[in-house]
């Protein structure tokens, strides 16, 4: 018969304690030192206008004062909508360049996230639409990109091609290197290998749907637009590897307009 | 008998006691203020230079703020679709937006209708220009539209709805009469924001594309009046 020594009441409370002490240490410890939505922050500048909506459209209807306090939700484009600290909180907008002086309540900086051009090289996805003119047909496309360093990309383009005999579908991937990306006006080069599916109209006698390999060499230059929005004009020459004696060249001009994410 | 068995077994696993919590928190704590000293702004370590006795302020800490971002709008759209020679037909259509700036945003857009019968079919009797497959209208298109008058409108005495006007263009491709076409379009609209997330809209487009279904090649214009319910997120 095993006789356990009961435990004496005192030393199982003064182990509770500890454990729900230190978890409260953890739990303290275990934030980081990022700012969170919904963080409270002040203002530091002299006033600080909020606005109805997102735009510059909407009426100011309330001014926070210096040291107030007020919480971050979410940004739409250019704008942060925030809540004020009142009995009862107004919820208004503030653009992105007017809290370039707010602080955390303890007195650290916060630096809301870049929007300009320098921020384009933290951003690693990108999408295009282009439009323009193949061989004389009229071609548009989408592209997503993705940026490897800050000079290399690597492109995935479907598109179509409508012409006067046939329509085509193309597929391409690509590597694209800007050797100045931090320019205003970027020149790049691209070099790449795709895909064309051509399906002749109809109307026309004999005329099979076919499929052929073809390889691209372009380059062309990006304009910076605004936020993460670029413009670029584009022209690429490709070789067409056709199954006949001799390669069909094609050349083709776009332009196109792209955002970063 | 049963209860001497398992008493058996259970004795070569450890007991795990509320005594050896403390001591596994303890570690635990341990770890993560190691951890979260890598995080201390360099400016903090009193051998770097900026924190030399010369230096007249103390460097501040900085954050980054992780703050949601809403720029894509999604939304569905249903209403008329004019298609030129083929009656006005009901249409529906869905979008993707990205707003850009406030002033500017991208629109990726695809939507169908089905065209009815064209005057010549019905007066010659016999003759029909499309079979069933090709009365099916499909199109999408890539544009941009840009708001052109961003405010407040005022609905009787006691409502404010945010607005904008915008107006809109882009190209995309049509498919119709077994064939897929190169098309342009142009448009306007007038949306109403209702709250954060969902906004309504009514818009006007002209989409051209060029057919040959009377053998000489044509551009039409099909005009098309929808209203639709987007959503942010």
């Amino acid at each position: 018969m095993n006789i356990h020594q009961a435990k004496p009441v005192s030393s199982v409370a003064n182990q509770l304690l500890q454990v729900v002490s230190l978890l409260i240490v953890v739990a303290l410890i275990a934030t980081g030192p990022t700012a969170r939505a919904d963080e409270r922050v002040v203002v530091n500048t002299p006033f600080l206008e909020v606005r109805t909506g997102p735009g510059r459209g909407f009426p100011v209807f309330h001014v926070l004062e210096q040291r107030q306090q007020f919480v971050l939700h979410k940004q739409h484009t250019d704008w942060l909508k925030i809540s004020t600290l009142d009995r009862r909180p107004k919820t208004g907008w503030v653009h992105v360049s007017d809290l370039d002086n707010v602080g955390t309540v303890e007195g650290a900086d916060i630096v809301i996230g870049g929007n300009g051009k320098q921020s384009l090289l933290s951003r690693r996805l990108g999408w295009s639409m282009t439009g323009g003119d193949l061989n004389g047909a009229s071609a548009i496309s989408t592209v997503l990109s993705f940026r490897m360093t800050q000079n290399l990309h690597v492109l995935a383009e479907v598109g179509q091609v409508f012409g006067q005999s046939s329509n085509a579908t193309r597929y391409g991937l690509s590597l694209r290197h800007e050797p100045f990306p931090t320019w205003r006006l970027s020149p790049y080069f691209q070099l790449g290998t795709g895909q064309i599916d051509t399906r002749p109209f109809a109307t026309l006698i004999a005329a099979q749907d076919r499929s052929d390999q073809m390889t691209s060499v372009g380059g062309g230059m990006k304009f910076y637009l605004t936020r993460q929005f670029t413009m670029h004009v584009d022209f690429t020459q490709h070789q067409v590897l056709t199954s006949r004696d001799t390669n069909q060249e094609i050349n083709e001009w776009k332009l196109g307009f792209s955002v970063a994410f | 008998m049963e209860a001497r068995f398992q008493r058996g077994i259970l004795a070569h696993y450890p007991r795990i006691t509320l005594a050896m919590v403390p001591a596994t928190l303890r570690f635990l704590s341990a770890a993560l203020i190691a951890a979260n000293a890598y995080a201390v702004e360099p400016d903090d370590d009193p051998l770097s230079i900026e924190n030399s006795v010369n230096s007249p302020n103390p460097p501040r800490a900085v954050k980054v703020a992780d703050i949601d971002t809403e720029n894509f709008e999604f939304g569905l759209d249903g209403g008329l679709m004019s298609i030129e020679d083929f009656e006005t037909n009901s249409t529906v259509s869905a979008y993707l937006n990205y707003h850009v700036t406030e002033d500017f945003f991208l629109q990726a857009r695809g939507g169908t209708s089905t065209a009815g019968e064209s005057s010549f079919e019905r007066l010659s009797g016999a003759a029909q220009l499309l079979d069933e497959d090709q009365r099916e209208l499909a199109f999408y298109d890539l544009s941009i539209g840009w708001n052109l008058f961003p405010g407040e409108s005022f609905l009787l005495d006691r409502w404010a709805v945010r607005s904008s006007f915008f107006v809109i263009g882009g190209v995309g491709a049509t498919d119709f009469a077994g064939n897929e076409a190169f098309t342009v379009n142009a448009g306007m609209g007038y949306r109403m924001i209702a709250n954060d997330f969902m906004t309504f809209s009514v818009q006007i487009r002209d989409r051209v594309f060029e057919t040959e279904l009377t053998g000489t090649p044509k551009n039409t214009h099909n005009l098309e009046f929808t209203a639709g319910l987007s959503f942010f997120f």
